[in-house]
């Protein structure tokens, strides 16, 4: 029983880790007025680049840099898009999605062919705390994992406690007067894309140098998705964030933990677990959800005085 | 001294801005010195508000230049004119709601070497805000305080507070006393001879006159987006400068009451004579002296931000216009929300002898019950939406254009145009999205369509809030059309005069409480009652 649990508490830890990730940059976008629904593509496309330069180079590290700097590229691409020729915000996420799977899918065949059989790379392992104790298992978790919670606290800290931070959730409550009073809204809401755009990459990178050590076409599996959902779950706070992956993250654990117990349900039931899980989540918390006023409008459409 | 080669603090030269075929600003120049108050007036879609913005660098001018003293500004750079030393206080408040007071007025502070510091704290903002309030002697409570709870006096004077936070050479004030009660009016006027004493250049758009006569050393006049003249205030009599800002080719005040009274009780009434042929008609229909409306133990509950009312009673006669005067916040929007089936009340109401059902608006509006809105951007109208739309967006109306539930575009717009014409909206297109009128426009549109519903009862909030001497001399005299045609018309409004001027009673509101009736000229007892002082 207890061993169960523990294995429950590690694997929730692993699966949370590219959630909260990804949850983390959506949020900063968001608290910026930029609804980027492109997450999903943005993570698929960090963890085929974190796997190709893990292959390339034999590093993790690297991989994870190579994921970082091209989920980067595909955020300048939807900065430009969303930011500068003010474009609808959904229609350009949902641009970058089916970018992100036709290139990822079309890319890896032309790389490593249409074998099927698994290719692995060189990914993090996880750290020896504390070896011996069986009890402290959950804490034996690849270093990204690490990263992910320390960036927590530090999103709250500059969103709530920077003078930059501040001018970033003024850009996402009211853009026109934000510019009025010298907030470079655009500005702001360029680097905000930028960073989540970074963070959906290191998502992705985690998935397939961390979690596992393989890219598998489609392999972000809706993650990105429940990452927004994640974030009005967690009311577009930092630390509801946390919780919220944790949410997820322990759903989907838990699925995988009744598929080995061999609970008589049929697996594809079990699998839809943290889906469902989205769903109702949502139906309750957006009741009283309250995101910034002015996520996802366009600026040029935003209602202007006189 | 160099005061002869001194060029001017703030220059426009031909400032021109098109919208559409609508000429907004037609080439005004004007060189204004600092150290001076000086007043722009004229009437709604003058093109006041459109000079503020481009000297504020929150739109650029078609044609034309800018210059604060001797150096050219670049048009349509809102930071460009902060960093020049332009502050700014907005006609539509920019304020963000769902941030701090302290944090609001961080936002306006440009950063100096000594608050460049990266990281701050709830506490080192609300210090900052506490001393720069203080510096100026204007009080703004709990900085710490969301700002969307904060009554609109107090957000006045943190949007004031926020403009004067940086290196001010020109303060711009659009209608900044449009929302203030005199007192707070007048506190304003001394901290704004405390910045003209400075050296400050404050330049104040208003169409009050007795303001402009007060506060300000020169005016300039303002007229179908063109400069009329400008003039010193010592020179000047009320009536020289409401006839400067109304002037002859333009519907003087007097001529939009005669064409206006009445209007309002048919839907197909174009002349003089038939109009009150169907005014006669009515009161036949509804006998005088009948109460339209009665209201009995009305109450609502208690909410965050909301005032609970607390056993209303009240009847408005057929006919009448019975005023609620009060200060803003003490249930105003409540009574109004509950009446017309916005919100859930208890207690009795009828209209005309109906019961009319709680939180049902559809039920209220086929009691006869129409709103003209407190707040019409909000709350009356689709700022999205073009202008016959609007007209037409209310349930009475549209069933009317749209039989089966399909809408008859050519019937909407022959409808949307006839309240077009009756009230005289000045407009491009019908098709022209509501937002590109002018404020008084869009009243008239909000007006002209309650009335075109034909009520029993007329429900107003603060009707002429923010129009122009033209436009409120019709809304005005709208009313009392209504009122004469037989309809009730129940005024609710925290301009004093208007409701001396209008009605024959007068109720307060006071935390929930209606008190009253008071007679209109009995001045002790109303200030008594609005400041909670009597019962």
């Amino acid at each position: 029983m207890t061993a169960d649990l523990i294995a429950l508490l590690t694997t929730t830890i692993a699966l949370a880790t590219p959630l909260l990730l990804a949850a983390l940059g959506e949020l900063i976008g968001e608290r910026a007025g930029i609804l980027n629904i492109g997450v999903e593509g943005l993570m698929l496309t960090g963890a085929f680049a974190g796997m190709l330069g893990s292959y390339a180079t034999g590093s993790p590290t690297l991989g994870m840099l190579a994921a970082c700097a091209t989920a980067l590229l595909l955020g300048v691409l939807f900065a430009l898009w969303v930011v500068t020729l003010d474009v609808d915000q959904v229609v350009a996420g949902v641009a970058i999605n089916l970018l992100a799977v036709g290139t990822t899918g079309v890319l890896y065949r032309a790389f490593f062919g249409n074998t099927g059989s698994a290719l692995t790379v060189a990914a993090f392992a996880p750290l020896a705390i504390a070896p011996g104790v069986a009890l402290l298992a959950p804490l034996r978790q690849p270093a990204p994992v690490y990263a992910a919670l320390a960036l927590v606290p530090l999103v709250w800290v500059f969103l709530f406690r920077t003078r930059l931070g501040l001018r970033l959730r003024a850009a996402g409550e009211a853009p026109h007067a934000a510019e009025s009073v010298g907030v470079n809204v655009v500005a702001m809401r360029f680097g905000a894309v930028l960073a989540g755009a970074l963070l959906a990459g290191a998502a992705g990178g985690y998935l397939s140098l961390a979690y596992s050590n393989t890219f598998v076409e489609g392999m972000s599996a809706g993650r990105g998705f429940i990452a927004l959902a994640i974030v009005v779950f967690g009311r577009w706070q930092p630390l509801g964030v946390l919780a919220g992956s944790l949410l997820f993250g322990a759903a989907s654990a838990a699925q995988f933990q009744l598929q080995a117990a061999g609970v008589a349900v049929p697996y594809h039931l079990l699998l839809m677990l943290p889906y469902v899980l989205t769903l109702v989540v949502l139906a309750i918390a957006s009741r009283a959800a309250r995101g910034p006023a002015a996520l996802a409008q366009r600026r040029s459409l935003c209602a202007t005085a006189d | 001294m160099t005061g002869a080669a001194r060029p001017p603090r703030l220059a426009l030269s031909g400032l021109d801005k098109r919208y559409g075929a609508r000429r907004a600003l037609a080439a005004v120049t004007l060189e204004l010195a600092a150290g001076t108050i000086h007043g722009v007036l004229g009437e709604n879609g003058a093109g006041k508000s459109t000079l503020v913005r481009i000297v504020a660098g929150a739109l650029r001018p078609d044609t034309g230049s800018v210059a604060i003293d001797g150096t050219p500004l670049p048009l349509g750079a809102p930071r460009a004119a902060r960093a020049a030393g332009v502050g700014v206080v907005f006609q539509h408040f920019a304020l963000i709601g769902a941030l701090s007071v302290a944090e609001n007025l961080s936002l306006g502070r440009p950063e100096t070497h000594s608050t460049r510091a990266w990281l701050t704290s709830p506490a080192r903002l609300a210090a900052a805000a506490s001393s720069l309030a203080e510096r100026h002697g204007l009080a703004i409570g709990d900085p710490g305080a969301r700002v969307d709870t904060l009554p609109v006096g107090t957000r006045a004077r943190l949007e004031i507070l926020r403009a004067l936070s940086g290196p001010v050479k020109v303060l711009l004030l659009d209608e900044p006393t449009a929302v203030l009660t005199p007192v707070e009016t007048a506190e304003l006027f001394t901290t704004l001879r405390g910045l003209r004493d400075r050296g400050v250049l404050v330049v104040l758009i208003t169409h009050k006159l007795a303001e402009a006569l007060d506060v300000c050393d020169r005016v300039s006049v303002m007229r179908g987006g063109a400069l009329v003249t400008t003039v010193a205030t010592r020179d000047l009599s009320p009536a020289t400068l409401a006839h400067l800002m109304i002037g002859d080719a333009g519907a003087p005040a007097s001529g939009a009451l005669a064409t206006i009274a009445g209007t309002a009780s048919a839907a197909t009434a174009p002349t003089a004579t038939s109009t009150r042929a169907a005014a006669r008609a009515l009161d036949a229909a509804t006998p005088t002296r009948v109460a339209a409306l009665i209201v009995h133990a009305l109450s609502t509950p208690g909410a965050p931000g909301r005032t609970a009312l607390h056993d209303v009673a009240l009847a408005v006669e057929a006919g009448e216009i019975c005023g609620v005067a009060g200060v803003d916040g003490n249930g105003q929007d409540e009574l109004v929300a509950a009446l017309y089936g916005l919100i859930p009340r208890g207690g009795v109401a009828r209209v005309a002898g109906v019961v009319v059902p709680a939180g049902d608006v559809l039920a209220a509006q086929r009691a006869g019950v129409a709103l003209i809105p407190g707040d019409r951007r909000r709350e009356g109208l689709a700022p999205g939406l073009s202008l016959w739309e609007n007209a037409l967006l209310s349930r009475p109306l549209l069933a009317r254009v749209a039989p089966h539930g399909v809408l008859d575009v050519g019937a909407a717009r022959r409808a949307a145009a006839e309240i077009a014409t009756r009230y005289r909206i000045v407009h491009a297109r019908l098709d022209q999205p509501i937002a590109d009128l002018s404020g008084g426009n869009q009243q008239r549109v909000v007006v002209g369509r309650a009335l075109a519903a034909l009520p029993r009862l007329l429900v107003a909030v603060n009707p002429t809030r923010g129009l122009d001497i033209a436009a409120t001399a019709q809304v005005q005299a709208t009313l009392t059309g209504v009122a004469g045609a037989g309809a009730a018309v129940l005024l609710i409004s925290t301009d004093l005069d208007e409701l001396r001027t209008l009605c024959a009673r007068l109720f307060v509101l006071y935390r929930g409480r209606l008190h009253g009736p008071v007679a209109p000229d009995d001045r002790a007892r109303l200030a008594a009652l609005m400041a909670g002082l009597a019962a």
